[in-house]
């Protein structure tokens, strides 16, 4: 038996959705027509406009640069976005259940996520050299402590009530983190591989400026000294599209693996318009 | 009567085993005693505030049993300590001092022997309705096979055999505490602690969730520990009440309902003369317990 029906909602919300995609397109469409009206009137030098760049971006294609570079700037991107991942939710699992842990190193978690990593680059190019390592060691450092941070702030937001559960039914310490911690903190964790996405893209060119001159970052250098600013944009686009591509396959990743959360969250609400029938 | 551990009955079949017997005999003796038995338990929290440290009394020797296959219903204003007397006999805090025994032994923590049904459910949002119902079971190591069966056993005991594969969201109120409910059972305890289960329940949810327990207790003949704020509730389900007041905690009185099981018929039994006088009764010594 149940007071509340919610039958409409899942047409109306579908109905929004669609509304939303073509407001999106509108608006990328209007930005573009400006921008190539505008970029038009500008010294070639100093800006470009979307159908040079489209020009520019096939020339790269099609002699293959556009992807090797792309080649280049993936690979140490892919290592050491994986390792800040595989380093980086142990150690916000253990800062967030372990006081002595959260004492020991809290504090540097905390300032190095608010420290401009981007200074250190030079120390990191003196110990590592200028090859595939220090590219690795950049993108990590850049990417791992919003992984930390938000899995730390993750395990301290499960319900004290969830744990006692784990108690009162005789749990271990390592059954209450494999069962109950480590799947009530999944959400936080993807929160927090969403936003390492973003600093380690930023990492990765960073570490191609300071370092030997290749990759997509390697383009925007040369292109940027020889004022060829259509080629500029290329690599830009390329890191738009890669970084948006990846947001958006994390966001997909979690409704996958932690599809509850967005019952609760609402998304999926009108599925729970399913009620008891109480006898 | 504080303090009392109750009347001793021995010799008599556990309720809910025969019930022509049980229908007949007074409630109150039909228990074996010493299921559960808490003698002079006390407890304080040391309260941080504003940099001296206070010390609250939550209980103060609090003794009482509860006989096998009985129900009991710990009630009081709120204050009384009755959830954190739970708590205790759950094992998920320690006395400071007295014991807390079920079956014998003396509890040291959580155990099998104690299930818990807890005020707002509890469920874990990631898993369905039966993986929550088999997460007892998985802690305690049964096999697979057996764990489903066991936890399907129980979905059906309390009506949702239907509802196996749903996330606890997409449950009602009433659905998550009966999913609780049955986790509880599914680890075949000797005793179901339940703290509130029904408080946060509209109240004709509530109704069914009550007959529902009534009849749990009739096909598994379980002893059951309840706290309840709700004094229908307590004089409906429980063979005894023990009546608590606060600062610090104390058994008030232990007030004995002689309503025959099965009380199959929970709509009948509120027009007994004995459900509305035992009523009444709490009522008014609560009442006591505010005035003092």
């Amino acid at each position: 038996m149940t007071l509340e029906e919610q039958p409409l909602q899942p047409r109306r919300r579908r109905g929004w959705h669609l509304t939303n995609r073509y407001i999106t397109l509108a608006s990328l469409a209007v930005i573009l027509i400006v921008w190539e009206i505008l970029g038009r009137q500008l010294p070639a030098a100093l800006a470009s406009y979307p159908s040079a760049i489209a020009q520019a971006f096939w020339q790269l294609l099609m002699d293959g640069e556009l992807a090797s570079a792309f080649i280049a700037s993936i690979q140490p991107f892919i290592a050491g976005y994986l390792l800040s991942a595989l380093i980086g939710i142990p150690l916000g699992l253990l800062l967030g259940r372990d006081r002595t842990v959260e004492a020991a190193l809290g504090v540097y978690v905390t300032a190095g996520y608010a420290v401009p990593l981007v200074a250190l680059v030079p120390l990191f190019v003196l110990w590592f050299g200028l090859g595939f390592l220090v590219k690795v060691v950049i993108i990590f450092t850049m990417a791992v402590f919003p992984i930390i941070i938000n899995t730390w702030a993750g395990v301290q937001a499960v319900p004290s009530a969830l744990v006692e559960v784990g108690t009162a039914f005789v749990a271990s310490p390592a059954a209450i983190m494999r069962k109950i911690i480590v799947p009530a903190t999944i959400p936080h964790v993807m929160t927090g591989l969403r936003l390492a996405i973003g600093r380690a893209v930023v990492g990765m060119v960073v570490a191609e400026f300071f370092t030997a001159i290749g990759g997509l970052g390697g383009i925007v250098i040369r292109a940027g000294n020889n004022y060829d600013m259509a080629v500029l944009f290329v690599p830009i686009i390329v890191l738009m599209l890669l970084g948006y591509g990846l947001t958006v396959l994390v966001g997909k990743l979690e409704r996958r693996i932690a599809p509850w959360q967005s019952g609760i969250t609402g998304q999926d609400r009108w599925r729970s318009a399913l009620r008891e029938e109480e006898r | 009567m504080m303090g009392s551990t109750g009347e001793r009955a021995t010799g008599m079949a556990p309720a809910g085993e025969d019930v022509a017997t049980s229908s007949i005999a007074r409630p109150g003796s039909v228990r074996r005693p010493g299921k559960v038995l808490i003698t002079a338990v006390s407890k304080h929290f040391l309260v941080d505030a504003g940099g001296s440290t206070h010390r609250v009394q939550a209980l103060d020797r609090v003794s009482f049993s509860v006989g096998e296959g009985e129900i009991v219903a710990l009630t009081g204003i709120s204050g009384c300590g009755k959830t954190t007397l739970l708590r205790l006999i759950m094992g998920l805090d320690r006395p400071s001092s007295g014991s807390i025994a079920v079956d014998g032994r003396a509890i040291d923590g959580p155990g099998y022997d104690r299930g818990m049904v807890f005020q707002h459910a509890e469920l874990l949002p990631w898993r369905t309705v039966l993986s929550n119902v088999e997460f007892g079971l998985e802690v305690k190591g049964v096999p697979a096979v057996a764990r489903r069966q066991q936890a399907l056993h129980y979905l059906e005991l309390v009506g949702l055999t239907r509802f196996t594969h749903l996330r606890p969201h997409q449950l009602s109120g009433g659905m998550q505490q009966r999913v609780g409910i049955a986790r509880a059972l599914a680890i075949d305890p000797e005793v179901l602690l339940m703290d509130e289960p029904f408080g946060e329940l509209d109240a004709q949810t509530r109704e069914t969730l009550q007959a529902e327990l009534l009849r749990i207790h009739e096909r598994t003949g379980k002893t059951m520990l309840f706290v309840t704020h709700d004094l229908d509730e307590a004089v409906l389900l429980a063979d005894r009440v023990i009546v608590m007041s606060p600062h610090p905690g104390r058994v008030r009185e232990e007030v004995v309902v002689n309503l025959p099981r099965p009380r199959a018929d929970p709509v009948a039994l509120r027009s007994t003369e004995e459900f509305m006088r035992k009523r009444y009764y709490i009522w008014t010594r609560l009442k006591v317990v505010e005035g003092s």
